[in-house]
């Protein structure tokens, strides 16, 4: 079903393997990398009229790992233990991996894990030391020394120092030692090693102070491959970046755009955008442990969130027009989905909706993970478009009210009315006032997502005004929202939010203005975005690190 | 460094209380290693105690917990400063207690207050009671960074006692997740390092007991074994070399980050040196799985589950200090599954009839009769947790009476999300300092009294607890303190 972007081939520099220069002479303090086309010691500093985020420490979240440990044995590798729970932060997992540490569980999970990986990989024909033909008789020999520099710097993404390259080579000799002189064992033991080392651990971009201005930080060629690659293929850099690295690029704005084009152009960076809407809209939070329901089924839930997965990766694919997750008209449905959205299908399949519905805000997973059980929450919904899609700040309730919306037999009140009634006191109109106008809109869906006319007996109102403008239903204010010069910009947001691994403050605000406008210029185009983001100085430059204000 | 010293070279076996089926466990090792009276350790020192927190979330029914007559609205009332007897048996939630035999364990403390923000709703009961502190944010967002400023009282003690156990700290958890409507989400965790830093809890038993009882050479015995823990060391000596330094320039969050990093892989590195649970009797592994109902976590099994590991680790010394998050912070549980409460339970007064989240379902009135089977339920795991510390004889005492552990929540009545009369309940003597089968009323003093309280009690000094706010406005307020409930301490 999934359609593949056609890949170009690409003319790769040829660099050799083992004891090529990349795995010496370059110190661990974030250098320029080596010789070098580019001179980042005449860089001017910034130019443009933000402040980049601060720098600091991300952890690797779990599929990256995985990821990650198949691009460094180049094959299968199974991980034996459970990986840490990736978890959610401002929607996005990775503001949580730059926020959280990893727990006293996940490090001791980690140590096993490694030794385990190593072992198969050892295990494996050929094996890491076979595919550098490097057949040592013993721990002296020297080609292990050019294993150890060309591991860590894949596995680093850096290269070692010269002192950490002797530190792991001596490691080496003395875990040969433990077993009774074996230098196979010995690399098979130091490849644990350097994958429990906080330099593989930890994606370590922490950038250097500009000379003409200290408080401004920019990163190296090395860090910039790193970012570059975990952001658009979820992975460590590959050959291309590295060799990049070496050769002193990825220091300028065109050198790093071209790189981000060329991995854009790659199937690989579709999972990485793929991910962006599945965590930005929540898709996979729709399970009956999260939101349990009376009405739902497991294979309920699956469909609901199947359509999302259709429509995110849709959203991930070259070209697309990003805002249409507001009002796609086709959806792919199974037959339990489209029966509950009142159509019939024979058997799963891309289908035009009812003119009822468009888009995510129609949805399944929108209208159930948006309620309460058995009943709407106008509340809910309209927090998430306030927050989701147009990226408004609302406060939350105060502490010590009743948020108690009063109940109603049959027949005497609507969702609305009652909602009504409680916004009106004082310590709830506030925020009632913001919230519900969006919220309304969607009374035509009830708890579980079905289309009604009817709530309680009585006529639904779903018409109302926002910034302005009347709608009469939820797709009257869907096209409305469209046009709301802060839905482009939430997603640009969202977007910056999910890349940079941060909510922004005032200082990058400009940034995403930049980067909006140029949106608005592309139809929506997050990928070019996202090339522009990367390229800019927002993505090159650190202000301070993290914890240093 | 503070070395593990001790070695033991004979095993003591008991037909025990806390053990796993019939398997036979050892006699507590602290046993072994007092003096003939059984009054102090044989080596010097007194016996040691251990501090715990049991949290749970989203608070309790007041009228099922305040005792009788001292109840208005729902605040406790009670005379300013008063003391007195108190039965747990006398309220709905805190009967398990007495009905454990547990009484004249624990205490009660009404009368308090956060004294903080009245701002930010569960945040701020729980740092005020955690840490006595204030929710802290990287920068001005307040989306995404939040965390408590200062350690929570278990990483308090955890860092003062850091390397006299196995473990500086087990934080465990039962109900897997994060706060309520954001279920994945990081943080607001019980224990935490500070700033912003949460310790995120071991779930699975079995993983606890592994790592406890079986992690110096897992699934491996005899040469091929010997070699692998030393080259497990060696790789660990070069692991903490690098995060030293990497250490040497970040800033203070990553910092924060990094020196978890060493503290957990130089506490592993010491565990392989000294095998030190091979030393400790190895009970019969716990099950790995708890099996789920619609994808329902039940919390009883693993409870019993992880409190009968951590009773042993306990008596073991293996850790004196531990978090036991029963739920979570805003917990969004669906407490419907559980065997015992579930609507098909014999007891009709004992059912959980909403099949949805405790913190979206307890706002709502027509549901508060479920907040009280299911805070009835969460007491009974608690005083069962204690109970497993009190059948372990230690000295003239037991586990229970040489520890302090306070079971909290973030507020106390879920529909308001009030942060008056914060519940407070004491259990243990912490090795003869504290009384019990008090209830003291407080005269609006500050709940953070509850944390010096106790690290007073273990033996870690400090002068206060928590930190004061100061906004760039120059206003603020003080959620921190000096002072401890004196009336309970002997």
């Amino acid at each position: 079903m999934r359609r593949l972007l056609v890949v170009p081939l690409l003319a790769t520099p040829v660099m050799g393997a083992c004891g090529d220069d990349a795995g010496s002479g370059a110190d661990t303090d974030g250098g320029d990398g080596g010789t070098t086309t580019e001179d980042p010691a005449d860089d001017p500093g910034l130019q443009a009229m933000g402040t980049p985020a601060p720098s600091g420490l991300k952890k690797v979240r779990s599929w990256e790992y995985r990821n990650i440990m198949e691009q460094l044995f180049e094959g299968p590798i199974a991980i034996s233990r459970s990986l840490p729970a990736d978890q959610v932060r401002a929607s996005f997992t990775s503001v949580s991996a730059a926020a959280d540490c990893y727990g006293p569980t996940d490090l001791e999970g980690f140590e096993l894990i490694t030794l385990d990986v190593a072992a198969q990989a050892f295990g494996a024909s050929p094996t890491p030391l076979e595919a550098m033909s490097c057949a040592p008789s013993s721990a002296s020999d020297a080609c292990l020394r050019d294993f150890v520099a060309d591991f860590g710097l894949r596995a680093w993404r850096r290269p070692m120092s010269e002192a950490e390259l002797t530190k792991y080579t001596d490691l080496l000799a003395s875990l040969s030692n433990i077993y009774d002189g074996d230098p196979v064992k010995g690399a098979e033991l130091t490849v644990a090693a350097i994958l429990q080392s906080p330099f593989f651990m930890y994606r370590v971009e922490l950038g250097t102070p500009l000379d003409v201005d200290p408080d401004t930080r920019k990163f190296d060629g090395y860090e910039m491959a790193s970012r570059l690659a975990f952001v658009l293929w979820e992975r460590g850099p590959d050959k291309a970046l590295l060799d990049a690295a070496a050769n002193g690029e990825l220091t300028t704005e065109a050198s790093v755009r071209e790189h981000a084009l060329r991995m854009l152009d790659d199937p690989k960076s579709i999972d990485a955008v793929f991910r962006f809407w599945r965590e930005h809209l929540s898709i996979d939070r729709l399970t009956l442990t999260n939101y349990p329901r009376a009405e739902a089924t497991p294979a309920l839930y699956a469909a609901m969130r199947e359509e999302g997965h259709h429509m995110a990766y849709n959203l991930a694919m070259p070209g697309a027009d990003a805002l249409s997750y507001l009002d796609e008209t086709t959806a792919y449905l199974q037959p339990e989905l489209a029966s509950l959205y009142g159509m019939s299908m024979p058997e799963e399949g891309e289908v035009e909706l009812d003119p009822q519905r468009a888009g995510f805000l129609t949805s399944g997973v929108f209208l159930v993970s948006n309620g309460h059980p058995g009943k709407t929450s106008p509340t809910r919904r309209g927090k998430f478009i306030l927050e989701r899609v147009l990226c408004r700040t609302i406060p939350p309730p105060p502490a010590d009210v009743d948020l108690t919306v009063p109940e109603a037999g049959p027949g005497e009140a609507t969702r609305r009315e009652l909602v009504e009634l409680h916004a009106t006191e004082p310590a709830c109109s506030g925020c009632h006032v913001l919230l519900d106008p969006p919220g309304f809109a969607f009374e035509n869906y009830g708890p579980m997502g079905e289309f009604r006319t009817v709530d309680n007996e009585l006529p639904v109102d779903a018409s109302g005004v926002m910034d302005g403008q009347a709608f009469d239903d939820a797709t009257g204010l869907i096209a409305n929202l469209k046009t709301f010069p802060d839905a482009a910009r939430c997603v640009v947001a969202q977007t910056y939010r999910s890349v940079l691994g941060r909510v922004e403050e005032d200082g990058e605000e400009p940034y995403i203005e930049e980067l909006t406008k140029a949106f608005l210029d592309t139809n929506h185009d997050q990928r070019l975005m996202i090339a522009d983001l990367v390229a800019s100085e927002a993505f090159r430059f650190a202000s301070v690190q993290r914890g240093e204000e | 460094m503070n070395k593990l010293s001790r070695k033991f070279s004979r095993r003591h076996l008991l037909r025990g209380a806390t053990t796993f089926g019939t398997v036979a466990v050892g006699l507590p090792l602290l046993d072994m290693m007092l003096n003939d009276h059984g009054t102090a350790l044989a080596a010097g020192g007194d016996l040691p105690c251990r501090l715990g927190l049991f949290f749970f979330g989203n608070g309790l029914r007041p009228e099922h917990f305040f005792p009788d007559g001292a109840i208005d609205d729902i605040y406790a009332v009670g005379n300013p400063g008063e003391v007195k007897a108190w039965d747990p048996a006398g309220k709905e939630h805190t009967k398990p207690l007495a009905d454990r035999g547990l009484s004249q364990y624990c205490s009660l403390v009404t009368g308090t207050s956060v004294q903080a923000f009245p701002e930010q709703a569960h945040h701020d009961g729980k740092n005020a009671v955690l840490t006595g502190s204030y929710e802290w944010y990287e920068g001005e967002s307040e989306l995404g960074y939040a965390g408590p400023i200062t350690p929570s009282i278990d990483q308090i003690a955890a860092q003062a006692w850091s390397g006299r156990t196995p473990f500086d700290s087990l934080v465990l958890g039962i109900q897997e997740g994060a706060a309520n409507n954001e279920p994945g989400n990081a943080g607001h965790y019980t224990s935490s390092t500070g700033p912003g830093v949460y310790i995120t809890p071991e779930y699975s038993p079995l993983a606890l007991f592994e790592r406890l009882f079986m992690g110096a050479t897992p699934g491996a015995s005899g040469p091929d074994a010997e070699k692998l823990l030393l080259a497990r060391r060696s790789i660990l000596d070069a692991v903490m070399d690098d995060i030293n330094a990497l250490n040497r320039d970040l800033g203070s969050k990553d910092q924060a980050c990094l020196d978890q990093h060493l503290t957990t892989i130089r506490q592993l590195e010491m565990r392989l040196q000294e095998g030190v649970s091979a030393e400790c009797p190895i009970p019969s592994q716990p099950p790995g799985d708890f099996p789920t109902v619609d994808g329902i976590q039940r919390l009883r099994d693993r409870s019993e589950s992880m409190s009968q590991v951590l009773a042993l680790a306990l008596a073991c010394d293996m850790s004196r200090a531990f978090t036991y998050q029963f739920t979570v912070f805003q917990t969004g549980h669906d407490f419907s599954q559980e065997a015992e409460l579930n609507v098909e339970s014999t007891d009709p007064n004992n059912q959980v009839t909403m099949e949805t989240s405790f913190h979206e379902a307890a706002h709502f009135p027509e549901f508060q009769d479920n907040v009280r089977v299911v805070t009835n339920f969460t007491f009974d795991n608690y005083a069962r947790m204690l109970e497993l510390l009190e059948q372990i004889p230690e000295g003239d005492g037991n586990v229970l009476s040489n520890s302090l552990i306070l079971a909290t929540s973030e507020h106390t009545e879920p529909m308001s999300h009030s942060t008056q009369d914060m519940p407070l309940v004491f259990a243990g003597h912490a090795g003869g300092r504290m009384k019990g089968g008090l209830w003291y009323h407080g005269n609006d003093e500050k709940v953070s009294k509850a944390g010096l309280t106790m690290l007073r009690a273990v033996g870690v000094e400090t002068e206060r607890f928590g930190t004061a706010f100061d906004n760039n406005e120059g206003a603020g307020s003080d959620p921190s303190t000096t002072e401890t409930f004196t009336a309970l301490e002997a």
